[in-house]
C-alpha cells in the first residue's frame, strides 16, 4: 500500500517563492523552488477550499476545516459550564446557609438535652444521698446523661465535618472553573487555527478536496 | 527550458485520506474516471460503533433520570416532606403544650422538679425538628430544579454526540471530491489507518 508520503508525491502542497539567490546558486549548484507544507492542526475535515491551485498572497484564507474532536471538546465544556452552574446553586441559592443553621440548630438542641441530662442526674444523686430514689434509677438517669453528651459531641462533630466538606465543596468548584476556562482558552485557540491562510506570497495547490479528510500534520 | 520566475505547476491530484481507522466494506471503483459527489467505497469503523454504544448508554441513563418525573416519585416525595413538617409543628406544638401544663404543675405542686427539667431540651429538639423539615421541604424544589437541569445537560449532550455520530457515519460512505481519475490504494475488506489514502484523484 502506498503511504501518504508517496502519494502527496513532490509538491502537493506548495508554496513556491521566487527564492533568493543563495550560496549554492552562487556556487552554480541547481537551484530549487521552496516549497511550504500547510499541516493539518487536528484530524479534520476540509470545510471549504478557497481554491484548489493558484497563486496567493500572505494572509490570504486558503481553506476552512472542521475538527470532530473540537465539536466534541466543545460540547463537553458546555456540558461542564452547565454542570458547575448547577452545582455553584448549592451556595448562591443559599442552601448550604440554610443547612449550616441546621447544624448549628442540632448542637444548640443537643447541647441542651445534655445541660438537662446532668441537671436531672445532679437531682437524682442528691435525691438518692436523702434516700428518696433508689441506686439503680440514679445510675439510669446517669448512663441517659452519658448519651445525651455523645449526641452532642456527635452533632459537633458533623458541623465541623460539614463545614469542611463545603469549603472542599467550594474549592473543587473553584478549581474546576479554572480549569474550564483554561480549557474555553484552548479550544478557542485551536479553532482559530481551523482557518488556514497562505502563509506567504506564492503558488498555493492544494492536496485535499472539499469534504476531504485530514489527519493531524499532514499537508492540507 | 524554465525561464526565470516561472514555475512548474505539478499535476493536481487529491489525496482521498481514511478520517478513522477503518475496513473497506465495499469499493465500488478501484480504478477509473469518477464524477464529484460519485460514491467510491464504504467504510466501517470498530471505534465508531464503541461511540454508537457509549451513546446508548447515555440514552438508557438519561431514561433512568427521567423515570422520578414519570413514575410520580417526585409528587409522592413533595407530599412526604409536607407531612414531614406537619408532624413537626404538631410534635413541637404538644411539647410546647405539655412543657406549660406541667411548668403549671410544677408551680403548684402537682409536679416534681425532675420531671420539669427536661422539658426545655424536649421543645428545643422539636423545634430542630421542625427548622429542618421545613428546610428540606423548602429546598426540594430547588433540588428537583437541579435534576431537570441535569436531566437537560444530559439531553443536550447526548444530542450533540448523536449529531457528531452522524457525521462520523456519513464519513464512512467515502465519495469522489471532484471530477477525475480515481485510483484506489486499498480492496475490498482492507484496513486503512486514520488519515492513510483510500486512493489518489487526479484531476
Amino acid at each position: 500500500m502506498m503511504t501518504r508520503r508517496d502519494a502527496i508525491g513532490a509538491a502537493l502542497v506548495t508554496l513556491l517563492n521566487p527564492a533568493e539567490p543563495t550560496k549554492s546558486d552562487q556556487a552554480g549548484l541547481k537551484k530549487r523552488d521552496q516549497s511550504l507544507i500547510c499541516e493539518a492542526p487536528d484530524d479534520v475535515t476540509v470545510e471549504r477550499l478557497e481554491l484548489l491551485q493558484g497563486h496567493v498572497t500572505v494572509g490570504q484564507p486558503l481553506a476552512t476545516l472542521t475538527s470532530t474532536r473540537l465539536k466534541w471538546l466543545r460540547s463537553r465544556l458546555d456540558s461542564s459550564a452547565a454542570e458547575l452552574e448547577v452545582q455553584r446553586r448549592a451556595f448562591t441559592e443559599g442552601r448550604i446557609d440554610q443547612l449550616r443553621e441546621v447544624l448549628k440548630q442540632e448542637v444548640a438542641s443537643a447541647r441542651t438535652a445534655s445541660e438537662a441530662a446532668d441537671r436531672l442526674s445532679k437531682i437524682q444523686e442528691k435525691s438518692a444521698g436523702v434516700g428518696t430514689v433508689s441506686e439503680t434509677d440514679v445510675l439510669l438517669v446517669k448512663e441517659a446523661a452519658a448519651e445525651s453528651q455523645m449526641k452532642l459531641a456527635e452533632a459537633e462533630k458533623d458541623q465541623v465535618r460539614s463545614e469542611s466538606k463545603f469549603n472542599d465543596m467550594k474549592d473543587r468548584l473553584d478549581i474546576s472553573e479554572t480549569r474550564l476556562k483554561r480549557e474555553k482558552d484552548i479550544l478557542l485557540d485551536l479553532t482559530q487555527r481551523l482557518i488556514v491562510a497562505a502563509p506567504t506570497d506564492g503558488l498555493f495547490v492544494a492536496s485535499v478536496g472539499p469534504g476531504g479528510f485530514v489527519a493531524a500534520g499532514d499537508p492540507v | 527550458m524554465i525561464y526565470p520566475g516561472t514555475v512548474k505547476v505539478p499535476r493536481q491530484q487529491l489525496i482521498c485520506a481514511s478520517p478513522d481507522d477503518v475496513k473497506v466494506v465495499d469499493l465500488k471503483v478501484q480504478y477509473g474516471q469518477v464524477k464529484r459527489g460519485q460514491p467510491i467505497a464504504t467504510l466501517a469503523s470498530t471505534k465508531l460503533a464503541h461511540f454508537r454504544s457509549q451513546l446508548d448508554s447515555l440514552a438508557a441513563d438519561l431514561e433512568v433520570q427521567r423515570r422520578p418525573f414519570t413514575d410520580g416519585r417526585i409528587a409522592r416525595l413533595e407530599g412526604i416532606l409536607s407531612q414531614e413538617v406537619e408532624s413537626a409543628l404538631h410534635a413541637l406544638d404538644s411539647a410546647d403544650t405539655y412543657s406549660k401544663v406541667l411548668e403549671k404543675k410544677f408551680g403548684l405542686g402537682f409536679a416534681v422538679l425532675t420531671d420539669v427539667v427536661a422539658l426545655p431540651s424536649k421543645v428545643v429538639a422539636a423545634k430542630t425538628k421542625l427548622a429542618s423539615a421545613k428546610v428540606d421541604k423548602q429546598q426540594f424544589p430547588m433540588k428537583v430544579k437541579d435534576m431537570k437541569d441535569r436531566i437537560e445537560i444530559a439531553v443536550t449532550k447526548l444530542r450533540s454526540g448523536t449529531e457528531i455520530f452522524e457525521e462520523l457515519t456519513k464519513r464512512m460512505t467515502f465519495v469522489a471530491p471532484g471530477d477525475g481519475l480515481f485510483m484506489a490504494s486499498v480492496g475490498v475488506g482492507g484496513f486503512v489507518q486514520s488519515g492513510d489514502p483510500i486512493g489518489v484523484l487526479y484531476l
